[in-house]
Order: structure tokens, then C-alpha cells, then sequence
């Protein structure tokens, strides 16, 4: 009996390994391509056909261009302010939302919960929404990327979802023992709640980093853009410039700076998730059920 | 989970009933107070400006703004319905997006299971990481890749040669449009897609699985009675979600990919607006067509939902 | 009495002198060729004498090595020139689009809009007529003799930029020279031509025995590759049967390529040369990466390219081998030796660009005065070349740009710091000397060898009535006609069809298109 079952679930784990390790190439090829290329002479890139499995020539000139720009520094200063207070304001206001939508006995909680899906669904468009957030005197700043998008549904939704499943035995118990709201929520649910947090700051945290169109809209002033439109308007201008055939030496950076920009945007992200990764073990209700 | 009688309890309770009001305001007062910032941000930047969605039916100006741009009614809206592209945009928005649902929406699951059941967790954390990169490749790079493949001198093409088989230009043959979107697709996303079930799977007691085991179960019995049960409240409210999105195929890829000799299969409700746009900037047509996707969009989570909680009693409300 | 006289003769002199002296002086200040108007607020010469800061919103890109405009030598040396304080603010990124409906729909505007004016949904009139920009007409009369002047010598361009009404509402963006009009056409490799022993194809049996050659005798699996999207509004191959991808002029008509006879042939041709393998089997797919990589890479050996993708193209081509080349072909024609019919043409006035003034402007005048400064003879030698000494000099009368700017790693650049070649009128000695090889240098001259001009439809503009559906007209039957002409050359669909083809353009109202044209024609002579 015992044999069997292990030789089997060997074979499968076999497979398993085999058929993961298959979607691993298929997955870091396109980031391996990115790679090689940003790191490739320009000029030999355009040519180049099939697969690329190494940078053709070797040339730092994309990633010169990208970090001479000055504002590069404080693209990367906003993006990680945006991130930062960003975070936090999403990460309280997400908390506050899914702990009283997912509590069993509030009276208005279905009709709260049905009002805020219909923003998921129907909005007024951009230039209400733009002219709102300018009449509250956030344009030209950084709030302006932050506030209006403080707490995201599908996300609010997950939250809930996930406080909704930790057992009411919990809740009762706590309450019995005299803790308020706050206490619950802070010193129960969300210490039980850490892989969705952590989810909350993936989820949140990669849309900030990512964001450009809202801040193109909305912001001005160069010091104060954040790092993806500070990338776009490089590649924007070298993909013009570059086009002319020009006199001079290097042409059609353009498409070597493309992939040099996807890089240097990607990196700090992927520097991330190990350390999120942790959130996502098993066995952390254990010990509170069993308390 | 949820106790039967507090869901009884709720949905005999008159919510406009002073007595009931009172009793509640007592008891949840905090919870109210809690909610208050977040009600009041959906109220400052949501509802606020939802007015803006009677450009619809106005024929709107940027110049004169929205209060002073002369009413049409339902006139954008027939446009849309009566264009000679209306069922052809409308049908290949379903199918596009209900292959999506049918073959992308499983596969996380899927992926999150099998990562799940491996043993070496160094490992298994750095497969994680390979397999969210594609999600960070922008699109323009990602369909440059996949039209580099699918060409007559492709990577794929290769492949089928080499099995002896024809070449095929793959993005110039209509049925096969559909499978490359959704299969890229799939590529693409399924890495970050199954980081939410990776999490959901980490909240199932550990000692579920003890029990089963002295009970004899094996592996695969596991994985159907305890694994699945376990994060099956995630999976049904990711799909009404998705399901709540289903007109919702993004324009971008599909103009990336696309090409007139495909039209008929792979021109969608987003790209058919985008090149309209293009030539008029028709602020009052794109959102016309914007209030149709969200009021359909809007029926499916309703229905969703509904079917939701009458089989399996979870739901978003 | 002799002391008044002695007087009266002493302040004449001294008045000859002081008016002498005065003209000297005058020589050091910068006048441009004005007319006195006799208002001396700002004084007649450039830089004005003022305080006021005019606003500015402009879909520019500024210099990235700089972090404001404020340090970038361009902006810099406009607002000394000018003598004007200027606050710019420029859309970020590339959606310029959005950024500009924000601007009007926020109401808060400023003293200028440089934009895309001709391009916009309703165009120029549409925010004439909702009092958003301001009609010119008086105030360049008045106060703007450069422009005035310019447009006098320049009838033609006086018609593109007015609106049918005859109201002036921008200060144009021109290109200065009819050279500069042309810039793509056939390219082809030559050094393979050499190699088999054939000469440039002029005639379409010429190009069909260059392409076989390619094909059979080199193995080249796409002898010709093209962009679909764009490649055939130039009359590429279709010229040779008479018609392009277009609205055309002929015999005082307005016609559409697509529906007149020639079309078929053309088809049919496309068709055959796709079966026989003449034509990249991925057409429909190709875009502008996809055809530099053929070209670049030696998979293809013709396409429609241009003076940029020549120079795009050569550097990867020799890198792998020293002796390829790629020239410029003229436009095919049916029967050797004739002219071909059409080809690509472009116009001086692209409607991009140009410089309304909002009703928000409080100065007027002074936004005039300002604007004119780019049609002055010294503005437009600013606005292409930068300050002679520092991005240029003078060499035996030619503006030659500076060693730095030459021999930068990126011409444009490095020459963008100094100069705005968008927005006054172009001089085509910028352009030529951002021209590397000889091939791109004689490419124009090839590619401007047609009858384009003469079929050429100037910039009709809808009325703000019809706007909406001539658009709405416009797009269905592009989209229908792209797909329908890939049918037919893919096979997917039989020419024995071509005449549902035909009914059905019919049906989606090419001919009312025309006649909305026809109208529009009729309007724009008149202007």
C-alpha cells in the first residue's frame, strides 16, 4: 500500500517539477529577450531575426542615455513617495473597508457594499473626474496620483473575502474579553491576515510603481513626474530622434532604450517579492483557532 | 465560516426600521465610524464625478463643457447599434472573452495547486518569481514577441516544419486569432494571476491534511476534499468578478495584434471605438458605447452572483 | 536776428546728427523688416520692450538632458530674443490628446495654445465658433508684418491656413521649401541588382523580373515587403494603373482610388505577385519593426521606405556587409519612360503645430508681436539652426551647423537643444544636413519625380456640421477597403467577387463622401 502510494506521487512530483520547470522557460525567455537586448548595439538589433539568446555586441549605451537624464533621480524619488505614502493610505483604508464588510450583523453592510460595486461599473469618464480632483487642489502634486485612487474595489473585495473566512469563534471570544473594533481588526484579523496583506501590497504596490497615465494628466511640473513617465518621455524622444538616419554616430537607440527602460523599471520589483514571499506560508491560523 | 441563523437574522431585519436602526447604531457604532473615511472617499472621487456619465447622451464639447452641451438622447447609442460592425464587435468580444474565461480562468488555479504540492520551497519560491515576469513586459514589447513568433519564419512555425507540416503566417488566418490571443494571454498572466490562490492556500489548517492522511486519503484526494474546499470562496468570487467583466477586452492588445484581414474575428467592442476614435474623437460615442459595456458588464455580476448564492450559498453581497 | 538764424542752422545740425547717431544705434538692436505702425508700446524691434509673461501651452517635447525648459538654450534664447517672458506648460508623455480636451474642458487657458489644429474633430472653426481661440485676421494686419508678409509671397500656403470663411486662426507651422514635401518612395538593393546584372526597376514588368530574380535566383523568401496600413496612399505600384489609396483630383473631379477602374488591375496584380511568392507571405502582419527587420536583415529586398529608414537601414546592412546598398527607386510606372502619375506628396502646411491665441490672452498684441517673431527672416534662422557661433556659422553663405551637433552620438539630439525646427517655417537646409548618406540625399530627388502635385488635394476641411459624418463616413470605408484589398491579394477572397466589393462600397456611401469633398473643394477655392 505504502509503496505504491509513494512511487506514484513520485512520478507526479516528477511531472510536476518537469511541466513547472517548462513554464519557468517559457515565462523568463521574454525577460531574458528584454535583457539581452537592452544590452545589445543597437544597430546589430535592428537586424537581428529568431530568437536571442545572448546581447549581440555588448553596449551600455541604452542604459547611459536613460540614467544621464536628470530627472531620472526624481522619478524614482516620486515613484517611491507615491509608493510609500500610497501604501499606507491603502493599506488603512482597504483594512477600515473590508473589516466592516465582512462583519456579520451590520444592517447596512449588503447596501454599502452594493454602492461602492456600482463605482466599479459606472463613472462620470476623464474629464469629470479630472476636473474634480483639480477643484480639490491636488493638481501639480503627488496626492493626485494617491488620494483618488485610495482604495481600489477588486482589492477591497479580496480583503473582505479573506477577513470573512476567519472563524466569528474568534471575533465572539475577543469581544467576551472586552476588545473593541479597533482591537479586533488590528490585533486579531490582521496579524491572521498577512498573506492577503501581503497580496494588498503586491496588488497595490506594483500598480503605483507602474503608474503613468494619471500622473501625465495630473502633473506638470518635471521634478515632480514620476518614474514611468520620466521612461516614457525618453523612449518618446530617442524613438523620433533616432529615426532620421542622422548624421553622427549612433542611430535607432530607440528600440535598445525600449527595452533598457522595461529593465530598469522592472528590477526593483522583482528585488521584492522574496521578501513578500514569506507572508505566503501555510499554518499561521494554527495556533489562533486552537486559542 | 458563516453561521445559517446570523444570515437568517439578517435578511428578516428591516434595515429602515428606527427600532432596528437603533439597535444597530448602539452596537456597530464603531464600525460605522470606521467605514466613514472610506464611504466618504468613494462619495469625494466616485460619485462626485459620476455625473459626467450624461455625455452619453448629450453631443458633447470639451469647449462648451459638459452642463452646456446640447442633449441627443439615445442618439450615440443607436449609432453604435445600428452600425454595420455592431454584431460582428459584440460577438467576437463574447467569445474572445468567454475562451478567456473558460481555458485563462482555471489556469492559475491550476498553476497555484502544482506549486502547492511541491516539496522544495526554495525552489518553488524562485519558480514563483520566473513565473510573474511576463505580467511586467509591457505590451507593445509582448506582441512584438509573439508576432516574431507566429510569422512564416517564426519560432512556431519552426516547430510545425519540423513536424513536417505547412508554414502558416498565423496572425493573417482568422480562426486562429481567438487561440493566440487567449493563449498569450495565459502566458502572460498567469504567473501574477495565481498569486491570490497561493495566499488563499496558505489560510487552509495544515491539520486537515493530517487527518487525511490517517484516514488514508492520498494525494489527489487530498488536493479534491480539503485543498479545493479550501479556497473555494476565493475561486467563486474571482469569477463573478471576472464574470462582472466579461465586455472588458482591452483594446491595446488587440490592436497590437490584429490586421484588417482578421477583422472579423478578432475586431472587438475597444478597438472598434479606438479607431473611431481616432478619426472623430467622439468623446459622447466612446462613453455611450463606455455605458453599454458597464450596464451589460454589470448584469453578468448581478446574475453571477445570484446563481452564486443559491448554489453555494458565498457571494459578494 | 543772425543769433536766431545761427540758432535755427545749429539745431538742424543737431537734429541731422541726432537722427544720424539715432540710426546707428539702431543698427546694434535687432529690427526685422517692420512696417512702423507708429505704436511704440513695445517698440517696432525685436526684443520687445515689456513685463508681461505670456503663457504658453505647446505639445513639444523638451530637451531630456535638461530638467525644465527654463534651462534648455532654446527657450532660453526665444524669450531673450523676444524680449518676452514665457510660462510654458507641455503635455507630458504622449497623451497630448487627452492633456489638450482637459485644458479646454477645465476652462482654465492660456495666452497661446500651440497645437494640432487641423487635426482636431471639427477643426479650427469648431473653437473659432466657441469663442475658445480668437480670429487673427485684424490683429496680423496690424501688428504681425512678418507673416503677413510671408503669406502675401505665398498665396497658395495663405489659402491652406485659413478656414473656409477666410479666417486666420493660427500662426502656421510651414515647411518653407516644396523639397521638403517629398520624403518617401520604393527602396530597393542594389547591390543585389548588380549582382544580377539588372538596372533600378522603373516599369512594373521591371520590378515583377527584380523580384522573380530575388526570389529564384537568390532564394529570398519576401523579395517585396510593405506596411499595408499606409504603403499605398503614395500610389506605390497602383500608380502605374492611375489610381492611389486616396481622395485624388482629376479633370476637375474628386475621385477614390479604390472605386475607380484601375483598382481591379492593381488587385489583381498584388494578388498574382502573392501566389507567386513576389510579396512576404506575413503582408497583413507586417508593421514598421517587422520591415526594418526584413530590410535590415536581408530578408526582403523592397519595400516603400523613406529618407529616415534609409538611414535606419544602411548602418545594420553594411555592418554585415561592407558592399550593400540600398537606393532609392522611382515610382513604377505601366510603360517605360512615362511619368509616374502619383506619388507620395505631402503639404507645406500640415495643419500641426501652429499657434492659436485663446480668449484668455490679455495682451493681444503683445501675443502677436510675439508669434510674428518666428516669421522674421532672423527668427526663422533661429528656430532651424540655433545662434550662429554657438550651434552653427555661416560657411560661404550656408547656414553649416556646429562640429558638436555633426559629430554628436544623436544629431537630433544634441541639435534639439538649440534649435525648434517645428515651429516656425522649415528651412531645408536643416534637413539636408541631417542627412548622412548620398543615397538619402538623392532618394528625394527620385521620389519627387512625379505628376503628384498635379492630382494633389489641398487641406479640405469638413464643415462643423458634416464633421461627424465625414468622419464616421471616412473611417468605415478605409477599414472596409483595407480589408477587402488584403482579401483579394491573400486569396482569402475570389476577384470573381470584386464586384460585391464595389456594391458594398457604394452601399457604406463613397459617393456621398465625394460630394461632401466636392463641396469642401469648391469652399477652399474660394477662401
Amino acid at each position: 500500500m505504502e509503496n505504491r502510494r509513494s512511487k506514484g506521487e513520485k512520478i507526479f512530483e516528477v511531472a510536476n517539477l518537469i511541466l513547472l520547470l517548462f513554464l519557468c522557460i517559457i515565462c523568463i525567455y521574454p525577460m531574458l529577450y528584454v535583457l539581452f537586448a537592452s544590452l545589445s548595439d543597437s544597430t546589430s538589433l535592428l537586424s537581428h531575426t529568431g530568437l536571442l539568446l545572448k546581447p549581440i555586441g555588448f553596449s551600455t549605451l541604452a542604459y547611459e542615455v536613460v540614467f544621464n537624464t536628470p530627472l531620472i533621480i526624481t522619478g524614482y524619488k516620486n515613484t517611491l513617495f507615491i509608493l510609500i505614502v500610497g501604501l499606507a493610505v491603502n493599506l488603512f483604508m482597504t483594512s477600515l473597508g473590508a473589516y466592516f464588510l465582512s462583519r456579520k450583523d451590520v444592517l447596512w453592510k449588503n447596501t454599502v457594499m452594493m454602492l461602492i460595486l456600482l463605482t466599479m461599473y459606472f463613472s462620470g469618464g476623464l474629464i469629470p473626474f479630472y476636473l474634480n480632483v483639480r477643484d480639490l487642489g491636488l493638481n501639480n502634486s503627488l496626492l493626485a496620483v494617491i488620494l483618488p485612487f485610495a482604495v481600489n474595489t477588486f482589492n477591497l473585495i479580496i480583503m473582505r473575502t479573506s477577513f470573512a473566512n476567519i472563524p466569528d469563534s474568534l471575533e465572539e471570544s475577543a469581544t467576551l474579553d472586552g476588545a473593541n473594533d479597533y482591537q479586533i481588526l488590528f490585533r486579531i484579523i490582521l496579524p491572521l491576515s498577512m498573506p492577503v496583506v501581503a497580496v494588498m501590497v503586491l496588488y497595490y504596490g506594483v500598480a503605483h510603481w507602474n503608474a503613468w497615465f494619471y500622473a501625465m494628466i495630473f502633473i506638470n511640473k518635471s521634478e515632480l513626474l514620476p518614474l514611468q513617465v520620466i521612461l516614457r518621455e525618453i523612449l518618446i524622444q530617442n524613438e523620433t530622434a533616432g529615426m532620421g538616419g542622422d548624421v553622427g554616430g549612433v542611430v535607432n537607440i530607440g528600440e535598445t532604450i525600449k527595452y533598457a527602460t522595461i529593465i530598469v523599471a522592472t528590477v526593483p520589483i522583482l528585488v521584492i517579492y522574496p521578501f513578500l514571499q514569506r507572508y505566503f506560508v501555510s499554518g499561521i491560523m494554527i495556533g489562533a483557532v486552537k486559542g | 465560516m458563516k453561521t445559517a441563523i446570523t444570515a437568517i437574522k439578517l435578511q428578516r431585519y428591516n434595515r429602515f426600521s428606527m427600532q432596528n436602526i437603533k439597535t444597530d447604531f448602539q452596537r456597530n457604532k464603531h464600525k460605522y465610524l470606521m467605514i466613514l473615511p472610506v464611504v466618504l472617499f468613494y462619495i469625494i472621487f466616485c460619485y462626485k464625478p459620476m455625473y459626467g456619465a450624461i455625455i452619453a447622451f448629450k453631443d458633447f464639447s470639451p469647449g462648451l463643457g459638459i452642463m452646456n452641451s446640447p442633449w441627443v438622447g439615445f442618439k450615440y447609442f443607436s449609432d453604435f447599434f445600428t452600425d454595420t460592425n455592431f454584431w460582428r464587435v459584440i460577438k467576437n468580444t463574447f467569445l474572445i472573452s468567454f475562451y478567456d474565461i473558460l481555458f485563462g480562468f482555471p489556469a492559475p488555479i491550476i498553476l497555484a495547486l502544482l506549486l502547492n504540492e511541491m516539496r522544495h520551497k526554495t525552489l518553488k519560491g524562485t519558480i514563483q518569481t520566473t513565473l510573474y515576469l511576463p505580467h511586467f513586459i509591457s505590451i507593445v514589447v509582448v506582441c512584438g514577441m509573439i508576432k516574431s513568433f507566429v510569422v512564416t519564419d517564426g519560432v512556431v512555425n519552426d516547430i510545425i516544419a519540423f513536424f513536417g507540416e505547412q508554414r502558416i503566417s498565423m496572425l493573417q488566418v482568422k480562426s486562429l486569432f481567438r487561440t493566440i490571443y487567449v493563449s498569450t494571454n495565459i502566458w502572460q498572466e498567469l504567473g501574477w494571476g495565481s498569486i491570490i490562490y497561493i495566499a488563499a492556500l496558505s489560510g487552509i489548517d495544515q491539520e486537515q491534511y493530517e487527518a487525511a492522511r490517517i484516514d488514508g486519503a492520498n494525494r489527489f484526494q487530498q488536493v479534491l476534499h480539503i485543498t479545493i474546499p479550501g479556497i473555494a470562496e476565493t475561486i467563486i468570487i474571482m469569477l463573478i468578478l471576472r464574470l462582472g467583466q466579461i465586455l472588458n477586452v482591452g483594446f491595446e492588445k488587440i490592436i497590437l495584434l490584429y490586421n484588417p484581414s482578421v477583422l472579423e474575428t478578432s475586431d472587438v467592442i475597444s478597438s472598434f471605438v479606438y479607431r473611431k476614435g481616432l478619426q472623430e474623437f467622439n468623446w459622447s460615442f466612446s462613453t455611450a458605447v463606455g455605458l453599454f459595456n458597464s450596464v451589460i458588464n454589470f448584469g453578468f455580476l448581478i446574475v453571477a452572483n445570484y446563481i452564486s448564492k443559491k448554489t453555494t450559498d458565498s457571494g459578494l453581497w | 536776428m543772425r543769433g536766431e538764424r545761427e540758432m535755427k542752422r545749429i539745431l538742424l545740425v543737431l537734429l541731422v546728427m541726432a537722427l544720424f547717431v539715432s540710426t546707428l544705434a539702431g543698427c546694434g538692436t535687432r529690427t526685422t523688416t517692420a512696417v512702423q505702425d507708429g505704436k511704440v508700446k513695445y517698440g517696432t524691434t525685436y526684443p520687445l520692450s515689456t513685463n508681461t509673461t505670456l503663457s504658453v501651452w505647446a505639445n513639444e517635447v523638451i530637451n531630456p538632458v535638461y530638467k525644465s525648459y527654463t534651462e534648455q538654450p532654446f527657450y532660453v534664447n526665444l524669450m531673450k530674443r523676444t524680449g518676452v517672458k514665457l510660462d510654458y506648460k507641455f503635455p507630458r508623455g504622449d497623451q497630448h490628446r487627452e492633456a489638450f480636451n482637459l485644458l479646454i474642458a477645465s476652462n482654465q487657458l492660456p495666452d497661446i495654445i500651440q497645437y494640432d489644429w487641423l487635426a482636431l474633430p471639427g477643426g479650427p472653426e469648431k473653437y473659432l465658433k466657441e469663442g475658445y481661440i480668437i480670429p487673427l485676421n485684424d490683429l496680423i494686419d496690424k501688428y504681425a508684418p512678418n507673416l503677413k508678409k510671408y503669406l502675401a509671397n505665398h498665396p497658395d500656403v495663405d489659402k491652406m491656413v485659413k478656414t473656409d470663411k477666410g479666417v486666420y486662426y493660427a500662426f502656421p507651422f510651414l515647411r518653407g521649401d516644396e523639397w521638403l514635401n517629398v520624403y518617401s518612395g520604393p527602396v530597393v538593393r542594389k547591390d543585389w541588382l548588380d549582382k544580377l546584372g539588372l538596372a533600378v526597376p522603373q516599369t512594373i514588368n521591371e520590378w515583377e523580373v527584380a523580384l522573380k530574380a530575388f526570389k529564384d535566383k537568390m532564394g529570398i523568401k519576401a523579395p517585396l515587403t510593405f506596411v499595408c496600413d499606409y504603403t499605398f496612399e503614395t500610389g506605390f505600384l497602383s500608380g502605374a494603373y492611375g489610381v492611389e489609396l486616396a481622395y485624388y483630383l482629376e479633370d476637375g473631379k474628386i475621385k477614390y482610388g479604390p472605386q475607380e477602374a484601375g483598382w481591379k488591375d492593381f488587385i489583381s496584380l498584388l494578388s498574382r505577385w502573392y501566389k507567386e511568392g513576389l510579396i512576404d507571405a506575413d503582408i497583413a502582419t507586417i508593421d514598421s519593426k517587422i520591415m526594418t527587420t526584413r530590410m535590415s536583415s536581408g530578408q526582403s529586398g523592397a519595400t516603400l521606405g523613406s529618407g529616415g529608414y534609409l538611414g535606419m537601414w544602411l548602418p545594420p546592412l553594411m555592418q554585415k556587409d561592407e558592399k550593400a546598398n540600398l537606393v532609392a527607386a522611382p515610382f513604377p510606372t505601366l510603360k517605360k519612360g512615362e511619368t509616374p502619375k502619383f506619388g507620395q506628396y505631402g503639404n507645406l502646411y500640415l495643419g500641426i503645430a501652429s499657434s492659436a491665441i485663446t480668449k484668455e490672452c490679455k495682451d493681444v498684441e503683445l501675443a502677436v508681436k510675439f508669434l510674428d517673431y518666428r516669421f522674421s527672416d532672423e527668427g526663422i534662422m533661429f528656430c532651424n539652426f540655433g545662434e550662429e557661433g554657438v550651434s552653427y556659422n555661416m560657411v560661404n553663405g550656408y547656414p553649416k551647423f556646429s562640429d558638436e551637433i555633426m559629430n554628436a552620438k544623436d544629431f537630433m539630439s544634441e541639435a534639439t537643444k538649440y534649435i525648434n525646427y517645428n515651429s516656425s517655417v522649415n528651412d531645408k537646409r536643416m534637413y539636408e544636413q541631417r542627412l548622412k548618406y548620398p543615397q538619402q540625399k538623392e532618394a528625394i530627388g527620385i521620389w519627387a519625380k512625379t505628376d503628384a502635385k498635379k492630382y494633389y488635394l489641398p487641406p479640405i476641411t469638413a464643415s462643423s456640421e458634416e464633421s461627424s459624418e465625414v468622419a464616421k463616413l471616412t473611417s468605415d470605408i478605409d477599414t472596409y477597403v483595407k480589408e477587402m484589398m488584403l482579401k483579394f491579394v491573400l486569396g482569402q477572397e475570389s476577384l470573381d467577387n470584386y464586384d460585391a466589393y464595389l456594391a458594398n462600397l457604394k452601399k457604406i456611401g463613397v459617393d456621398k463622401l465625394i460630394t461632401f469633398k466636392e463641396q469642401a473643394f469648391e469652399r477652399y477655392n474660394k477662401r
